[in-house]
Formats: C-alpha cells, sequence, structure tokens
C-alpha cells in the first residue's frame, strides 16, 4: 500500500468519524501539500453529499453571460503578466463555491487534538518569549526549497506573495466586517478595517 | 465509501430533527447538552455580549503592533464603539457590529473544537476562568480565553497558529460593567448565525453573492472569506500566502483557455483550510 493509498484510506476514516490522531494529523498535511489528493478528497465529499441530500453541489453551478463577457473581454498581457492583477473589485462574475459535505458528526468527538496554544505575551509563569511572532511574514506555499525552484516560478511565488499582501489591504476590511459577528470580540475584527491604502499598480510589477 | 453509508443515513435522521427543534427552542437556548464546565463556559462567552453592558479599555497586539483600545457596548443605535486611544489625540468613534447568535452556534463549536477550563489569573481586577478551545482537526485554529467568572465576559483572547505560535492577544486593562440589559436584547435577524452547506468541514457558508464573486463560511467562531476575480489572460497560475496577526491571506491564480479565476481567501484559518476553500470555487462554465 503506497502512502498515497493510505493517505486515502484516513481520509474516508475521517469522512466516517473513525480517524486516529496521528493518522489524521499526517493526511491532513499530506493534504495541504497534495493537489491531487486535496482534489480526491473534494471529490469524496462531494459524492457524500450527494448520498445525504440526493443533490449534487454541481447543480449549483452559475453559467453566466456576464462572467464569459468579463472574462473574454479583458487584454491580452503584454508585459509582465502580473502587472495588472489589481483588478478593480467592481468587476463581477458569478462563481459558485461547491459544497464538500463532511458534515461535523455527534461521533466525532471526543476527536483528536493536534493542536496547541503557545504562551502567552505578559510576563506571567510559563510563558514563552514570543514578541518576534507579531511579525507579518510570508507563508511557504511551496514544498521545494526556493533554490530548487526555477527562476519563473521564484518569480511566480514572489508575484503571488505580494498578491496576497495586496488582497489583505484591499480586502481586509471587508473581510472584517464579516468575521467580526462570528468573534466573541468583534472590535478586535473592527480593527482590521481601517488599513493603510492597498498597494499600486505599479507596485505589483 | 461503502462504509460511510449507514452513518451517513444515520446523519440525515438527525439532521431531520434538528430542523424541527429550531421551531420550538427560543433563540438563546442551546440546541445542545451543555455539560461540563468547559462547554457551559463557553456558553456564557457567547451569550455575555448580550447580557451585560459595559465599558472598557484593553490592549489589542497582532502583526502591525500594538494598539490602546476604549471600548463600550451596547450603543443607543446599536453595536457597539471603540477609540484608538493611541492613534490621536481626539480619536474617532468608530461602530463594531453586534455580534451574530444561534441556538446553533454552540453545538457546531462545540463539535469542532475540544473545551477546557482552568483557573485563571486576575485581569483587569477581575477573577478568571482560563478557557482553551482546540480544535478536534487540522481546520481550524486553538484559542485562548480569561472569562470573567461573573460575567462571561472574554477579558483576553490570544490566537495561535497550527504550531502554537502566538498570532495576536487582546487583553482588558479595566473594564466597568453597565447593568443588565433586557432579556430580549437578541441579536437581529442580519446577524444571526444562519449555516447554510457545507463548504468544507464544518464550515457553513454564511455570505453568498455570486454575481460579485464574494463568499463567506464560518465554523461558528473562525471566519473566512472568498473573493474571486478574473484572472488576466496570459497570467501564469501560481500561489502565495502572508499572514498579519491571524489573519492568513491565500491567494490562488487558476489559468482557463477562456479566461481564469483569481481567486482571494481571508480568513482566520490556516494554510490548509484556505486551499481547501480555494479548491471549492467553480469556475463558469466557458471560462475553463
Amino acid at each position: 500500500m503506497t502512502t498515497r493509498d493510505k493517505d486515502k484510506e484516513a481520509l474516508s476514516a475521517l469522512m466516517d468519524g473513525e480517524s486516529q490522531e496521528l493518522e489524521l494529523r499526517r493526511s491532513l498535511d499530506s493534504v495541504e501539500d497534495d493537489d491531487a489528493l486535496r482534489a480526491w478528497w473534494s471529490r469524496q465529499q462531494q459524492v457524500s453529499e450527494i448520498l445525504q441530500s440526493q443533490r449534487s453541489s454541481q447543480t449549483g453551478l452559475d453559467v453566466s453571460a456576464k462572467v464569459r463577457s468579463t472574462l473574454a473581454s479583458q487584454p491580452q498581457f503584454q508585459r509582465n503578466p502580473l502587472w495588472s492583477m489589481a483588478i478593480a473589485a467592481s468587476v463581477t462574475l458569478a462563481v459558485v463555491m461547491g459544497g464538500q459535505a463532511l458534515l461535523p458528526t455527534a461521533d466525532l468527538a471526543p476527536a483528536p487534538l493536534v493542536s496547541d496554544i503557545g504562551g502567552a505575551v505578559v510576563p506571567v509563569i510559563g510563558a514563552q518569549p514570543i514578541r518576534a511572532s507579531f511579525d507579518a511574514r510570508p507563508v511557504p506555499v511551496s514544498t521545494q526549497p526556493p533554490q530548487a525552484q526555477g527562476t519563473g516560478a521564484r518569480q511566480t511565488a514572489a508575484a503571488y506573495e505580494r498578491l496576497a499582501r495586496d488582497r489583505y489591504l484591499r480586502l481586509g476590511a471587508q473581510h472584517a466586517r464579516a468575521a467580526a459577528l462570528n468573534h466573541p470580540a468583534p472590535f478586535v475584527h473592527s480593527m482590521r478595517a481601517q488599513t493603510e491604502p492597498p498597494l499600486e499598480v505599479q507596485d505589483l510589477k | 465509501m461503502s462504509r460511510s453509508l449507514p452513518k451517513i443515513l444515520a446523519l440525515g435522521v438527525v439532521c431531520g430533527a434538528l430542523f424541527v427543534r429550531p421551531i420550538l427552542a427560543s433563540a438563546e437556548t442551546p440546541l445542545c447538552e451543555l455539560a461540563s464546565p468547559a462547554e457551559q463556559a463557553l456558553g456564557r462567552v457567547l451569550a455575555s455580549p448580550s447580557d451585560f453592558s459595559f465599558e472598557g479599555t484593553l490592549l489589542l497586539e497582532r502583526a502591525e503592533g500594538r494598539e490602546f483600545l476604549a471600548v463600550k457596548w451596547p450603543e443607543p443605535a446599536g453595536g457597539g464603539s471603540l477609540r484608538r486611544m493611541n492613534t490621536a489625540a481626539d480619536p474617532v468613534v468608530e461602530p463594531w457590529p453586534t455580534p451574530a447568535g444561534s441556538p446553533r452556534r454552540i453545538c457546531d463549536l462545540l463539535r469542532l473544537y475540544s473545551p477546557s477550563l482552568e483557573k485563571g489569573r486576575i485581569i483587569a481586577g477581575r477573577e478568571t476562568d482560563r478557557l482553551t478551545l482546540r480544535p478536534r482537526d487540522s481546520l481550524r485554529l486553538p484559542h485562548r480565553l480569561n472569562i470573567d467568572k461573573d460575567t462571561g465576559m472574554a477579558l483576553a483572547m490570544a490566537t495561535a497558529g497550527p504550531d502554537g505560535q502566538m498570532l495576536e492577544r487582546y487583553e482588558y486593562a479595566e473594564i466597568r460593567y453597565g447593568p443588565r440589559l433586557a432579556a430580549n436584547n437578541e441579536p437581529a435577524a442580519t446577524t444571526r448565525h444562519d449555516r447554510e452547506r457545507v463548504v468544507v468541514p464544518g464550515f457553513f457558508l454564511v455570505l453568498e453573492e455570486p454575481d460579485g464573486g464574494v463568499f463567506v463560511v464560518s465554523d461558528g467562531l473562525a471566519t473566512a472569506s472568498v473573493f474571486v476575480e478574473p484572472l488576466p489572460l496570459g497570467a501564469p497560475g501560481g500561489e502565495g500566502a502572508v499572514i498579519q496577526g491571524a489573519t492568513l491571506t491565500y491567494t490562488r491564480g487558476v489559468p482557463g483557455t477562456g479566461g481564469g479565476l483569481l481567486i482571494s481567501v481571508l480568513g482566520e484559518v490556516p494554510l490548509v483550510t484556505a486551499r481547501l476553500l480555494a479548491d471549492a470555487v467553480r469556475a463558469p462554465k466557458g471560462a475553463e
């Protein structure tokens, strides 16, 4: 049995609420790193949803003429293809989020604990020095070290990282308004609603 | 999949029963039993904003630095207000919304997080219990709250990354409670924790604007917003992510022959969750 087969079995067990702690953690790590495995999991969950609801999330696909025309009317890039990714937020298009049904079931509990929390910031007994972690930082999304990637791949990765920063500044307030509704202290998210102005397009070159 | 079927059928029966119960239950009566002190403490945290009026000052630490805030709840016009004390001599009053409420919310959370309760330290001169919410899977972040023993208010809260590294925290320096609020101070319909379908495990759609390319999902505590825009023709596919405080921003470009999609996920979620949310976006036909 290959590692991927084991991952698939573990993910099936997760869908059945029968996963084991270590196995679950390893498999979710695999899902994070393996596009094909993630796609397989998504398909399995769609099948599960169909079985549960007798409907497919695919039925919600919205084919909009406006979308196609929006996409078709975009100009071809002449220079850096990421040059104008800062698209006006007013551009509309219809897309649909496909449901991946894995309803949390009562028999999932007691489920494994795969995370713990770090120490406190204020000097209390057992506190860990954590000030260094209060920095905005890129999150590595590739399993390959940068030196192992080609120049083009590194440039693309760097561009998407800059794009992520730009999107945080552009869309952070909108997200904060939604997130505040579900937080025990809504003002924490409201603090994010006023952010610096977004990067200019030129900054993305 | 075959071994999933009996449980799926059983789940259908349970879900059917749940659809009936909310009609009979009041808005804030949990639809599940809160057996342990930790579960009851979580219930108090979720209910506390509708219980007491208060004013206080607190310190918020996250990627952008430290902010001292003065907060007040509720305001006559609705919601709460805050002032950023270290940004201006006469800080502007900014609103914050009424939190969402639902009798199902805590039941959702208890399926997704494991609460534990210990004696906490004194915060803002008040005794607290320390409530730790450990996620039951890797799709959400752990939180630690210090809750007021008397009121259930979260006087301090810290959020960590999957690796246990602190991402952001706040803590009250002082708090003054006002009178207990009227019992019928239920959240407005627009701020209710209304669930639609599951997008990734434990995350329900709470807002869907397909024409605007905006989706919001929540597990009752963590929230992620998904924004979808056209990817310019010729742009290469790729992905990138940054984290600021507890907010992860993940972008993915998905090229297509007729034009691709640029998907941005902002949320207080781990990277794997953001990726799964991006996977869940279906491109319109003809754009693939």
